[in-house]
């Protein structure tokens, strides 16, 4: 054992702190860390979690008796659908998406995440975005259509109150701060790895948390798409979804279940992943199969795109579909049972402990296997139009999810709590907790499968005595009880143990990853120096790792220039690229999570002026965060003592703003694609779909009677030209050559100004009806959809301008140009192939 | 080392000559089957020209290609695999072309689509992994370069390839041209041209890709597995027959299943390959980076 200076350690924490610590008092709101902005999700999500059991037991207590009028049907309404929206939007993946942004660098090895503003602003878009929904159930206005808000009840004519609008604009507002976190950690795991981890060397944890940030970048967007379309459709009295005038219902829940299946999966995929990490620490064995685990989640992700349509059996798709789904839906259970061989294989081979986590792994193993039993069940075809509607499938839908998702967070906390603390939780109270829990949820939910087989439907707020359900439904009740009782001793425990709990020694679980090679509780910058990786277990196979890394013998030590930094590594091979240096502390998301929270308001209340002049201020302070990066003063700008190997990342040309970027684009380009699904499906299922009479963009009218697509195209050929002329530019500036980068970027500017202003002509003279037929209100869509894009890149483009004057953006610092060229590529190909799907196609459809 | 050789030369001519053995069948069998109710002669004449001169043609052609190959193939042997490669796909280019399927396409959506697919995601890269070029040349000489040199410059642009097959995949299943192909058969063999051509050139893009083009590669093949699952959608949704109201619309659903689910998974292998190749290549060039 190498004897360490104690006092040269707390010395070099004390430097840290002194870059890293978050500021006191009210200061601490601009605090972007990703411990304490994890924490706060954790948090947020638990008090939503309480929240929504509160709903849960409200139901059961209606439904404990026959003919009970506790809560009346409206009010009954309402709280199943808040419980089904709390659940799912404002607990499950906020909390998921906490933990992961807690655990994620420090099991990398990295000390913040790549984007921490992203992690701040992520999670007041969540906090608010929560508040206001929850705000519509204190107002007694809560939406009652169940939590996914099928077309037509939730529209206009049936959901006349503003109900539906708490959901979709609230619901919009949280999955903005879903999507950025899932960005950001995507392009964190991805490039801030420690030096030399490689993806194969890499926790198996992280390889979940990649494959549901990937999902939740594929999976949203539809979601969002959606919930504005039918916005758009209950305010602007535009058509998508109303069958009377060209649209159908059913691209809503096509919409919805593209988001919906995935979800199951990003819910399940997180909790596996802290399955796969408990399960080899209490095994004492590395886990058995990594790379078929690792195999098996990629094939989920892939797999449950396809799935969607076996949640709409009883719609009415064509038959021949539903058995592609259906083989398709069981076809999932075989990576489930990749990963579920695995675990047990580790525990058969392995000295196991069975402590209060395991016990958790132990009953998330057993209801998650009934859960997914019933699921296979659920995929055949015919069976499922029996039960469908029924409290089978919610039996279902509790097991996999409380199952999947409920047991093995609980497991993770505990196993986290440590870490988190610095005590240890105790383990009687623990037990009581969990076998409560686990008696009452089987109780409860194990009958309810009884109860759904009898025929008895779901959402109905009462039923009639003597049909067979009352005794089912009152044990139903009991176990929800019983199971409450459970969560409360649970939630005591974890607050006792703060107080009371012992103290806990280093790595108190003689566990193998990074997460524990740091003093506990965490400090905001995890390690003191950077290690090198060359195992997938560097705390087994060297248990000095963590006071090596505290004493300062890694990298990275030098703290004296002020900077927040971590390295940038290779995806694959996880070798250094350059340093990253990290925004600190800001207001700035808070600022905009607190206008875009003003224009959610304004939109529900309809105050639309206010709404605009709160949309100029998020842009504008979304605007400034851009602004405060790279060679700005209030970032980094050139200095003469810089490192230059590896260099700062902002003086690179491909840095993690490139792959954010990107990776934003995966998620737009969806959303695109979703846009372009609707106006297939509408064009080619919708009933009434009908195309106007007068063909919209042949037809010239307006100014010197030029038609729209003669000025769609010349808006199309000047796009391009500004972008070849933009790349162009960018290849000058590789070889080092700024002089004329002003120029460039000021002509690309105006390029792209006259295409937005052609455009913006095109749909003011194409004389659209968006109100009278689907087919424009998909054009007006698409057509602002495209505005919207040049608009924000001929800001962002004249904004570079300005930086090349004022010395923020040169040859030295290539990087945001860099940033901004897939953006602009991005745009030329969403306007041709819009101009493809949505002109040329049409006129070619109909015979030339 | 040989004989091993020899063998292989003598393999090369059976398989040669059980290739043009099963191929005269399948031609034979076809001219015998869509004679056989047809006496007159003038019908005859205009059967001929209407029917069935483009299929011999077309089978002239294809004959004549893999003649080429198998000549090439006896002057410069190919790789086993390779060679397997090919001739599967070449038989597959026979049944899709001249076999039932084509017959069974001018009433049945389905038949019409696995006949496409066969052309456009079995035969194509079938052909492409086969490398067929160096027994090509062997086969046809100088002039057949000719022909192949500009093909292959525009093979460095493989998203450009793919939004050419795509475009072609999409005109083809507008429902005027459609019609309009099985309506004349001349058309149709356009129509499989078109296919196949831009096919072999998309695949050959995205499979053979120079190491910087590979991401466009893998771009471009999920663009691909994009479009063509949106057309399949279309398709499967569709509430009314979009190739003429007589058709059932189960049919044209299953037509669109073909091409969504069934005509996915190839295009998701080579995306995994395309994947793997460049993965490969990365931990290559990291590592000779660093040593």
């Amino acid at each position: 054992m190498i004897e360490r200076d104690s006092g040269a350690t707390e010395a070099l924490h004390h430097r840290m702190q002194a870059v890293w610590a978050n500021p006191k008092g009210w200061g601490a709101l601009s605090a972007v860390n990703h411990t304490t902005v994890g924490l706060r999700f954790m948090a947020t999500g638990i008090v939503f979690f309480l929240i929504g059991g509160l709903l849960a037991m409200l139901m059961r207590t209606q439904l404990a008796l026959p003919e009970q009028d506790i809560l009346g049907p409206e009010l009954y309404n309402q709280v199943f659908t808040m419980h089904g929206t709390v659940m799912m939007f404002l607990f499950a993946i906020p909390v998921l998406e906490g933990l992961s942004m807690y655990l994620i660098p420090k099991m990398i090895g990295a000390r913040d995440l790549l984007f921490p503003r992203i992690s701040a602003f992520g999670y007041y878009c969540y906090l608010f975005g929560g508040v206001i929904i929850l705000s519509s159930l204190v107002l007694g206005m809560a939406p009652a259509t169940g939590w996914f808000m099928y077309t037509p009840l939730s529209d206009a004519n049936y959901a006349p109150g503003p109900g539906s609008d708490f959901w979709l604009l609230g619901i919009t507002f949280v999955e903005i701060s879903a999507v950025a976190a899932g960005v950001e950690l995507v392009v964190s795991i991805l490039f801030s790895r420690a030096n030399g981890m490689t993806l194969r060397t890499m926790p198996i944890f992280c390889w979940y948390i990649l494959a549901m940030s990937v999902m939740i970048i594929f999976g949203f967007p539809p979601l969002i798409l959606a919930s504005i379309l039918l916005e758009l459709e209950r305010t602007a009295g535009m058509v998508f979804f109303d069958v009377t005038r060209g649209g159908d219902p059913l691209l809503w829940q096509h919409l919805f279940w593209l988001f919906g299946h995935p979800e199951v999966y990003i819910l399940f995929l997180p909790a596996a992943g802290i399955v796969s990490t408990l399960i080899p620490v209490f095994s004492n064995r590395p886990l058995v199969g990594y790379r078929w685990v690792v195999l098996s989640i990629i094939l989920i992700g892939f797999i449950s795109f396809g799935l969607w349509a076996h949640h709409m059996f009883t719609v009415g798709i064509p038959r021949l579909a539903l058995a592609f789904f259906s083989v398709a839906s069981m076809l999932v259970a075989i990576p489930t049972g990749v990963q579920l061989f695995s675990w047990l294989a580790t525990l058969w081979s392995g000295r196991v402990e069975y402590n209060l986590p395991m016990l958790w792994i132990v009953g998330f193993l057993v209801i998650f296997v009934c859960g997914g039993l019933t699921g296979v069940m659920l995929a055949l075809v015919p069976f499922n139009w029996q039960v469908h509607d029924t409290y089978f499938v919610v039996a279902h839908m509790h097991y996999v999810l409380v199952g999947g998702m409920l047991f093995p967070l609980i497991a993770g906390f505990y196993y986290w709590l440590p870490h988190l603390s610095g005590r240890m939780p105790t383990e009687r109270l623990g037990r009581w907790g969990f076998w409560f829990t686990f008696s009452g949820f089987n109780l409860t939910f194990l009958l309810m499968h009884v109860t759904g087989l009898m025929g008895m439907p779901r959402r109905v707020y009462t039923y009639q005595a003597g049909v067979g359900w009352d005794w089912l439904n009152l044990l139903s009740s009991v176990g929800g009880f019983v199971m409450a009782v459970g969560v409360a001793m649970i939630m005591m425990d974890i607050a006792l143990h703060f107080r009371f709990g012992r103290l806990a020694p280093a790595n108190p679980w003689h566990a193998d990853t990074l997460d524990w090679a740091m003093r506990m509780p965490p400090p905001s910058y995890n390690f003191a120096s950077l290690p090198t990786v060359n195992t997938r277990h560097p705390l087994w196979d060297n248990p000095e790792l963590p006071a090596a890394i505290a004493a300062g013998e890694h990298a990275l030590i030098d703290i004296t220039h002020g900077r927040r930094e971590t390295y940038g590594t290779d995806a694959i091979t996880g070798r250094i690229r350059e340093i990253i240096h990290l925004p600190g502390n800001s207001w700035l998301p808070l600022q905009a999570a607190l206008a875009l929270a003003i224009v959610t308001i304004c939109l529900l209340m309809r105050a639309y002026p206010v709404a605009l002049l709160s949309t100029v201020a998020a842009l504008f302070f979304l605007l400034r965060w851009s602004w405060h990066n790279g060679g700005h003063p209030r970032a980094q700008p050139l200095r003469d003592d810089e490192p230059v190997d590896p260099l700062l990342h902002s003086r690179t040309r491909r840095g993690p703003g490139l792959w954010g970027m990107l990776t934003t684009l995966l998620a737009d380009g969806t959303l695109y694609l979703s846009l372009l699904f609707g106006w297939f499906y509408l064009w080619a299922a919708a009933p009434q779909w009908v195309v106007p009479a007068q063909r919209v963009f042949t037809q010239g009218s307006g100014l010197l009677s030029i038609t729209p697509l003669l000025l769609l195209l010349a808006s199309g050929v000047i796009l391009t030209v500004a972008v070849i002329w933009y790349a162009r530019g960018l290849t000058r500036l590789r070889t080092g050559n700024a002089d004329r980068l002003q120029n460039c970027l000021l002509v690309v500017t105006g390029l792209g100004l006259l295409h937005f202003l052609l455009l913006l002509w095109v749909l003011l003279s194409a004389g659209l009806k968006p109100t009278e037929q689907a087919h424009d209100s998909l054009l007006v869509v698409m057509l602002v959809y495209l505005l919207l894009h040049s608009a924000l890149a001929v800001v962002l483009t004249g904004m570079q301008a300005r930086r090349v004057t004022l010395g923020y953006v040169s040859e030295k610092l290539p990087y945001e140009p860099e940033v901004l060229k897939p953006f602009w590529m991005y745009i030329l190909g969403i306007f041709w192939s819009a101009v493809a799907a949505f002109v040329l196609l049409p006129l070619a459809w109909g015979g030339v | 080392m040989r004989l091993p050789g020899c063998l292989f030369c003598h393999l090369q001519k059976l398989s040669l000559v059980l290739g043009l053995l099963l191929f005269s069948q399948a031609v034979f069998a076809h001219i015998s089957f869509a004679d056989e109710d047809d006496n007159q002669v003038t019908g005859l004449v205009s059967r001929f020209l209407n029917g069935s001169l483009n299929e011999y043609l077309s089978a002239v052609l294809l004959v004549g290609y893999w003649i080429l190959y198998s000549v090439g193939s006896w002057r410069q042997p190919p790789h086993r695999v390779q060679m397997l490669f090919f001739h599967l796909g070449s038989l597959m280019c026979v049944l899709a072309l001249l076999g039932p399927l084509d017959k069974w396409a001018a009433t049945n959506a389905a038949a019409h689509m696995t006949q496409h697919m066969m052309l456009m995601v079995v035969v194509a890269p079938l052909w492409v992994l086969s490398g067929p070029l160096p027994q090509i040349a062997a086969g046809g000489g100088k002039f057949n370069a000719a022909v192949w040199e500009p093909m292959l410059r525009l093979t460095h642009y493989p998203l450009f390839l793919a939004y050419l097959h795509g475009a072609v995949i999409w005109f083809w299943h507008m429902p005027f041209f459609y019609t309009l192909a099985l309506e004349n058969p001349w058309w149709h063999s356009v129509e499989h041209a078109c296919f196949l051509g831009t096919a072999v050139l998309f695949w050959w893009a995205v499979l053979r890709s120079a190491p910087r083009k590979i991401a466009w590669a893998l771009l471009a093949v999920l663009l691909t597995l994009m479009h063509t699952g949106f057309l399949g959608a279309v398709l499967t949704f569709a509430n009314e027959p979009l190739y003429g109201a007589m058709r059932p619309l189960a049919d044209q659903q299953l037509a669109g299943l073909i091409m969504w689910v069934v005509g996915a998974i190839p295009y998701m292998m080579a995306s995994m390959w395309i994947g793997y190749r460049w993965y490969q290549q990365l931990l290559r060039r990291m590592n000779a980076a660093v040593y």
